[in-house]
């Protein structure tokens, strides 16, 4: 059974008609954690944004299905809807929505989008306090503005905290590991693992190999100039630690 | 009688209907000065684009027509056109003014505390007193004085409210100046005095409101003094008719230590000008901000005037505008430092989002100091909703339209969140809320 898969996926960016992906392959069953490495504009974080939504790519070939169901004509919000969450490389500030406000929203329109009914208040807090707790998430950030004023680290485990709230059958981590100090990086590690589940994926996007270390990943994919050029194990990423991508670089 | 008027223009409509309307009234009204307020009127006309402080509201040319004053509302009238009552949960003591007239049977002015008198301008008149001995006044020689629209409502206004709060006098709750129309086409004209005295303190409601669809050019006058170390808290709601008209000025005085803490919401009319000129004195205090939420093809403008007279004041001006469809917001705004004004601290924001590519908002923020001493600052923005922050929303699932419904309530929320009574903050936000939530439904 797949979850996802990217047939021939191309996409450029919209404005200046630079294409990035190149006909990328992927295929990820549920339960499974994918790694994807690779150097610099090999387009790791435009794949990660091409599959969440965001404005200001375009597809120019090739398909995204999750459970078989073409996401790449959704727009975002439908997409989280059914399932795919993007935990941000750079969480955005929004100033003047509270993170609880913006917690209860997110999780009322997409159990709305999928014909529930709306989270009552005080199961939503007994939920809200459950996952702050596990995440050293203080009263004070949830009621603080999404984001605003948060630590790098904080707005790392605020991510996490939304991908524990809103249960996605499909997590994208973006470079999560960017930015964490080495405790940091623990606790959100210990978030995503204890997320892991038979029905859910996840695709890790880092540069380095460390993240790895605490996310345990299944397969570990090489992306360079657009396309996977080299799938393996988890002891691929150590061989990428050990040598760099150059060797990749140059195969692709 | 002999009207200056300028002989090589022709006048407009509107100000031919305004001159035949004033020849009316004046025969059936006390004089009161009005006839020097309207000779002020008449010797300029209508402002238009090159009076500067009407470059953006040209109401030469925005106003077609003005229509007449009306008389007094039967009672059956004044009390139909009691439209929502937004300040409820506020449960204020209120004055209420229908088509300009003040109605007593709708009022309830008790419970305002000890040294806190409020009469009609009609009562304190028969008693004996003078417009000229009504404390609070417009500074003459000011700007507020030579404004076309302040000398209208001096040459026309039918009724208004005096307030008294005497020296270390509190007001025991808060008074709402409530304004509401029975939606005959009209031009409506009120004139306020309030007086706060010495250290005393109050809490100022003002609410407007005419039936959508009616013709109603509303004119408001506010006169206030506010006493050494006295605290006012003034919260201005405006919703008027989409096809009506809005003209308010504040003409405040704030004295030594004293502070006035100001907000206003405008939601309507096709064409809404709030005028504030504001003087502080030395230590004064002057918060003012205001929310304006302009769609269809109206015309919203927030015009400040803000003078620094003493030392050691601080004034703080934050205006945010959400412009949908064809409309257009402007913010003009002046701060200027006196000479003898050291140390003042004054800063000044004008921050627009303009939710549709024909929306408009135009921004002038000024600073004019004459004091070598001092930290002032301005700025002004105008952006669309920003992609990232929508985005952002949306990739958790929030769907487009209430992504935006959250981001522009945010970008309101800088300015209502400042309103320090709960029960005024909801009601303002609600009527935001409900602008925010009707987008798009109707034009």
């Amino acid at each position: 059974m797949t979850m996802l898969e990217i047939k021939n996926l191309h996409a450029e960016i919209e404005n200046e008609g630079r294409e990035i992906l190149r006909g990328l392959d992927l295929t990820v069953k549920p339960g499974e954690v994918h790694a994807i490495m690779g150097p610099n504009g090999a387009g790791k974080s435009t794949l990660s944004h091409v599959l969440a939504g965001k404005p200001g790519y375009r597809v120019t070939d090739g398909s995204a299905t999750l459970d078989g169901v073409d996401i790449l004509e959704m727009d975002p919000a439908l997409r989280a809807a059914n399932g795919v969450f993007l935990a941000f490389q750079y969480p955005v500030e929004i100033p003047g929505v509270a993170n609880m406000t913006f917690l209860k929203a997110a999780l009322n329109a997409q159990r709305k989008a999928r014909g529930e009914g709306e989270i009552s208040t005080p199961d939503f807090m007994r939920l809200v306090r459950a996952e702050a707790g596990k995440l050293k998430i203080s009263q004070d950030m949830l009621k603080r503005p999404v984001n605003v004023g948060f630590s790098g680290g904080e707005k790392k485990r605020n991510e996490i905290l939304q991908m524990a709230i809103l249960q996605p059958k499909l997590c994208i981590l973006d470079e999560t590991d960017s930015g964490l100090d080495i405790d940091a990086l623990k606790v959100v590690s210990e978030g995503v693992n204890a997320l892991r589940a038979p029905d859910r994926a996840f695709i890790v996007i880092t540069h380095y190999q460390r993240l790895l270390d605490h996310i345990r990943p299944d397969v570990v994919h090489v992306l360079s100039k657009g396309r996977i050029v080299k799938t393996g194990g988890p002891e691929l990423a150590l061989e990428l630690e050990a040598k760099g991508y150059a060797d990749f670089v140059d195969a692709a | 009688m002999n009207l200056v008027v300028t002989p090589d223009r022709r006048r407009t409509k509107a100000e031919e209907a305004l001159e035949s309307a004033f020849r009316r009234i004046d025969a059936e009204l006390p004089d009161l000065e009005r006839e020097a307020a309207f000779a002020r009127f008449a010797a300029q006309g209508l402002p238009h684009r090159r009076v500067e402080a009407y470059h953006f509201t040209d109401l030469r040319s925005m106003l077609a027509s003005a229509p007449e004053p009306v008389g007094r509302p039967s009672p059956e009238a004044a009390r139909d056109a009691l439209g929502a009552d937004v300040f409820a949960a506020v449960n204020p003591a209120r004055a209420v003014f229908v088509d300009g007239w003040f109605v007593a049977a709708l009022s309830d002015l008790t419970g305002l505390g000890d040294g806190v008198s409020v009469s009609t301008l009609a009562a304190a008149l028969t008693a004996g007193e003078t417009i000229d001995g009504l404390g609070a006044r417009v500074a003459p020689g000011t700007a507020a004085e030579t404004d076309p629209l302040v000398s209208l409502v001096c040459a026309f206004f039918s009724d208004g409210l005096v307030v008294r709060i005497a020296d270390g006098a509190a007001l025991a709750r808060p008074l709402e100046i409530r304004h509401v129309a029975t939606g005959t086409a009209a031009s409506v004209f009120v004139r306020h005095f309030v007086e706060v005295g010495a250290g005393a303190s109050a809490t100022i409601l003002e609410s407007h409101e005419s039936p959508e669809g009616s013709v109603v050019h509303a004119h408001t006058l506010v006169e206030a003094s506010i006493g050494v170390k006295a605290a006012v808290t003034w919260v201005d709601r405006q919703r008027e008719s989409h096809d009506g008209a809005r003209f308010s000025t504040l003409a405040v005085a704030i004295g030594d230590h004293a502070k006035l803490d100001h907000t206003v919401a405008t939601l309507g009319a096709k064409i809404a000008r709030t005028q504030i000129f504001a003087t502080l004195g030395a230590h004064a205090d002057l918060a003012t901000r205001g929310a304006t939420l302009a769609k269809g093809r109206t015309h919203a403008d927030a015009t400040l005037v803000v003078e620094h007279t003493g030392p050691g004041a601080t004034s703080r001006e934050l205006y945010k505008s959400a412009v949908d469809d064809e409309a257009t917001s402007v913010f003009q705004g002046r701060i200027t430092v006196h000479k003898a004004a050291q140390q003042t601290d004054g800063r000044m924001g004008a921050h627009a989002v303009l939710l549709s590519d024909r929306a408009e908002a135009k921004a002038k923020p000024e600073l004019e100091i004459f004091a070598d001493d001092v930290a002032c600052a301005h700025g002004a923005t105008v952006a669309e909703i920003d992609e990232t922050l929508k985005f952002y929303l949306m990739s958790r699932g929030i769907p487009a339209d209430e992504t935006e419904r959250l981001l522009i309530h945010a970008f309101l929320g800088e300015v209502t969140d400042a309103i320090g009574d709960e029960a005024i903050r909801t009601a303002i936000e609600g009527e935001i809320d409900g602008w925010i939530d009707a987008r798009g439904k109707t034009a």
